[in-house]
């Protein structure tokens, strides 16, 4: 017979708890308040002395921008550390005997306890930052400066990060009987996954050739059980999702869970599983991959498994000791891992044998609808996936010729390409190590093909140089090299893909023009300056983008096409960060993180002259207006 | 009034309570005696809630004990090394038990502060072990508790303090009912204190009895011949636990009452016979040596 405690008994009690457990961080709660205003005061100090600019309008605003951006990364970074030394000893109450006897004898329900001490380290982490992060939001706005999406961005990311790391230590810490188990656990499943699921990615992307980035670098299976990547604010309703499981499932584990299992290694040995198997799944691949990629026994297959087998083995000995100190168990527990050795075999035997003639499928040209060529560095939006760049494309042509060579390029291809084992090993090394660069960055020496089939669906293909350089017949390369100039130097490709059109007016930053582009350190930047505001600066960009829209005006393709000629201007835009960098770097880097495109301006383009006259960049000799308050010099030489 | 009912738990290989059933009724105290390792603290986490059974049941006043907050809330352990944080205090360790604990009593928290000499605002941490003692007993019994289970108590208590703790135990049981379970191998303590007596080895209860009955119980018989009769079996028929003989002199433990086994003696014609109460540290000795603990050398 039990009795249970109402609902407002337990909030009660909870709020005890949490009463509590303030006053034992109090001074971990000061360190970090005292540490987060004084480097808030510093930061502060800093940009004001530093950052003010009498001359402009508003002087306070690119200092309180910096002070915005600098401080709040700073409390972030201290957040997520603070948040680690809390929640680590806030779970110690499953763990340490003493803690267990007065813990366990409080007239509290195990689940109460267990989900108020996880309210508490997210109360503790989250309260105090959002506090601070106030502070630096008012200060910011006082002088002048709102939020920027940076910022808020940050605010989100704190609390998704912090709540989804609590809750998943806290998970780990039911499961585990120690506190160091839990924090082995914590770190070894958050490094070890991301690297498991990148050889995963890396075997898909190097077993198929052509697989355009269905898998991105930022899909949450990569990083599906590691919540520290929670703090990069990406797939924000998987880590809510993830949050609550974590939550539900401690809370019933914490009800379940024998406290006499303190001091032991695990109360429940499902995080000894997850890194076990992980653990030997990654020995085992990196070193079945070498071996397979360099042939060992005279066949990539048999050297995967034997390299397989000689990394795994030893590595899942290896963390079973570290977890359990003897070998107990070993072979009782050894059932998932050989359904892991058999489920490995059986994908690579299935990735290598192609069951789906996926590498060499070649459409039938009266299948086809439209098809379409496109190296990805032309593409202007660095922030699209290869998918979307392969996908975009395949309604390029639609007459059979253009169709036709598509169809020769993407022939030349698999006839250049090396589908023995050992080549598809060596292949994996890249796309483990590099994968995602390229993809990002854009890379003269990477193409898409694409297919609009009459079917109704789309086939697309993503092939990369290097894969037809590692052990490929480049006898043939010559062949291909000539067919994909045929389709890049056509009228129709540049049409495509060096227009104007191909920048929006949203992604349009500022124009910078010039009246001789061999001229060292005069130009026309039409932005915001002392003289111009930023609505004014804004229209006249748009205005000059118009007009070259109307002269139908095309980006250079090389630069000799631009320092050739007698005029251009340089089109800054926006786009989507290319290069991942740390956050602190990134938003600092944000003033100046625009890429660029150049174009020529010929007397032939009418519309845009006529603009530049009207708003006073050229003078009406057609030469760069000296008068103009967007003209400037340097002596120094253009560097774009 | 707690009914225990075939507890058994296990660690692993070892059991450390074993299928062991027993009742204790409301208002009394309780020694736990036992061997190491016998079960004893085993036995008071399973009863504080901290342990949950590996099978059978604490029923305490007819609900069970285990994950029940309402039930919990009328118990208190003291365990042997109680925890505390480095900034705990008597004063805000006892702003979580006035919130946790209904029966929580300020006047008695006030008055027992009174009695022990620990500064209240002082850290605990820092205090010595005695002083920990005194600190956990006056949050223990500031809860008011009607089930008290407490895990070797009087160490590091001074004498003095020993007999504080004593007299406050028993106002508390006369005034209140509580029941109160002490864990010690102090047993001249548990001597004074205790209405009864369980006796744990190896996870099972040898022995529960009230203390008056343990010590009727069992006599240390010393007795002295001239001449040792020759008769073949000396003391056949009565139920000796230990017997040393140094020359014409016996001691003997003898399980009875002094009415049945004296008239046989006295039948001996010893030169002196003398018959005395045991102490609870010499029945303890003698019965574990009868369930194979090896108190050889201590005799």
């Amino acid at each position: 017979m039990t009795q249970a405690s109402s609902f407002k008994e337990n909030l009660k009690n909870a709020f005890s708890i949490f009463k509590w457990e303030t006053k034992n961080r109090a001074t971990s709660l000061a360190v970090y308040g005292i540490l987060s205003a004084s480097l808030t005061a510093v930061i502060f100090t800093l940009c004001m002395s530093v950052g003010v600019n009498p001359e402009e309008q508003l002087p306070f605003q690119k200092a309180a921008l910096a002070f915005q951006l600098i401080a709040s990364s700073i409390v972030f970074t201290l957040t997520v550390v603070f948040t680690i030394i809390y929640t680590a000893g806030n779970y110690s109450y499953l763990h340490n005997k003493r803690k267990v006897d007065m813990y366990g004898s409080l007239p509290i329900s195990s689940a109460v306890l267990y989900l108020s001490k996880t309210v508490s380290a997210f109360l503790f982490s989250l309260v105090p930052a959002l506090f601070f992060f106030g502070i630096i939001s008012v200060a910011s706005i006082i002088m002048g400066q709102p939020l920027v999406t940076e910022t808020i961005e940050l605010y989100v990311h704190v609390i998704i990060g912090t709540m989804a790391c609590v809750a998943f230590y806290g998970f780990l810490a039911v499961c585990c009987g120690t506190t160091i188990h839990t924090i082995i656990s914590f770190l070894a499943i958050c490094i070890s996954y991301p690297i498991a699921s990148n050889l995963v990615k890396g075997v898909i992307k190097a077993f198929y050739y052509g697989l355009p980035a269905g898998v991105n670098k930022n899909h949450f299976l990569l990083n599906a059980l590691n919540p520290i990547e929670a703090y990069q604010g990406k797939n924000v309703i998987y880590w809510i999702l993830f949050t609550a499981l974590c939550l539900v499932l401690g809370t019933w584990l914490s009800k379940k869970r024998r406290s006499d299992r303190a001091q032991n290694s695990f109360a429940y040995y499902l995080p000894a599983y997850i890194v076990k198997l992980i653990v030997a799944f990654i020995c085992g691949m990196l070193l079945g991959i070498l071996f397979g990629s360099i042939n060992v026994l005279g066949n990539g297959l048999l050297g995967f498994a034997f390299g397989f087998l000689l990394g795994a083995i030893p590595a899942y000995v290896i963390v079973h000791l570290i977890f359990y100190l003897n070998f107990d168990r070993l072979i009782k527990t050894s059932i998932p891992f050989a359904a892991m050795v058999f489920l490995v075999f059986a994908a690579i035997i299935v990735c290598n044998f192609d069951v789906l003639g996926y590498n060499r499928y070649l459409p039938n040209l009266e299948d086809v609808e439209s098809a379409g060529f496109v190296y990805t560095s032309d593409v202007l939006d660095g922030g699209k996936t290869v998918r979307i760049i392969a996908d975009e494309c395949a309604d390029d042509y639609s007459d059979t010729d253009d169709i036709q060579k598509v169809l020769d390029v993407h022939r030349e291809t698999l006839y250049d390409l090396n589908f023995s084992s050992q080549a598809k090993f060596a292949n994996v090394w890249y796309h483990v190590f590099f994968d995602g660069i390229e993809e990002v960055v854009g890379s003269e020496s990477s193409y898409c093909v694409g297919y609009r089939m009459k079917s109704g669906g789309i086939v697309t293909r993503y092939y990369r140089e290097y894969q037809l350089v590692i052990g490929s017949k480049m006898q043939n390369s010559n062949t291909r090299s000539k067919l994909i100039d045929e389709i890049t130097e056509s009228n129709k490709y540049y049409d495509i893909y060096y227009s104007i059109d191909t920048v929006s007016p949203e992604m349009l930053q500022k124009i910078s023009v010039r009246g001789n582009v061999n001229l060292s350190g005069e130009e026309c930047v039409v932005a915001e300056n002392n003289r111009v505001s930023a609505q004014q600066a804004r229209a006249d960009s748009l205005r000059i983008y118009e007009a070259m829209k109307k002269d139908r005006i095309h980006f250079s393709k090389s630069s000799s096409d631009f320092s050739d000629s007698k005029k251009g201007a340089v089109i800054y835009y926006e786009s989507q960060n290319r290069v991942q960098t740390s956050r602190l770097l990134h938003t600092l880097m944000r003033l100046s993180d625009y890429q660029s495109k150049k174009v020529s301006i010929t007397e032939d383009d009418v519309n845009t002259v006529q603009v530049l006259r009207e708003i006073g960049v050229y003078d009406s000799s057609g030469k760069l207006n000296k008068n103009s308050p967007y003209y400037r010099f340097e002596d120094q030489e253009f560097t774009h | 009034m707690i009914e225990i009912r075939n507890l058994t738990k296990r660690f692993d290989k070892v059991t450390a309570v074993d299928n062991l059933s027993v009742n204790i009724e409301s208002g009394g105290v309780v020694g736990l005696v036992g061997s190491n390792g016998g079960g004893k603290s085993t036995l008071l986490r399973l009863l504080s809630g901290i342990f949950a059974a590996d099978s059978g049941s604490i029923i305490i006043d007819g609900q069970d004990l285990y994950n029940n907050a309402a039930v919990k809330g009328t118990c208190f352990f003291v365990p042997d090394f109680p925890f505390y944080y480095d900034r705990s205090t008597i004063n805000n360790t006892a702003s979580l038990y006035r919130d946790l604990y209904p029966n929580w009593s300020e006047q008695r928290f006030e008055k027992l502060c009174s009695m022990f000499p620990v500064g209240r605002d002082s850290k605990i941490i820092n205090m010595s072990k005695g002083m920990q003692r005194q600190a956990a007993i006056i949050l223990a019994l500031s809860t008011c508790p009607k089930y008290l289970f407490m895990d070797e108590i009087f160490d590091g208590l001074d004498p003095v303090m020993r007999l504080l703790l004593k007299k406050l135990i028993i106002e508390q049981v006369s005034d209140s009912a509580m029941t109160v379970i002490i864990a010690s191998h102090n047993l001249r303590e548990l001597e004074d204190l205790c209405d009864r007596v369980c006796l744990m080895h190896l996870g099972r209860m040898l022995l529960d009895r009230d203390i008056d009955t343990l010590r009727e119980e069992f006599r240390k018989v010393q007795i002295a011949f001239q001449q040792i009769p020759l008769v073949p079996n000396l003391f056949e028929g009565i139920n000796i636990v230990n017997a040393w003989q140094n020359g014409n002199i016996f001691n003997l433990t003898i399980r009875g009452k002094e009415t049945d086994f004296m008239p046989q003696l006295e039948a001996l014609k010893p030169a002196y016979i003398s018959a005395m109460p045991l102490s609870l540290e010499e029945i303890f000795i003698s019965e574990m040596g009868v369930y194979g603990y090896d108190t050889g050398f201590v005799l």
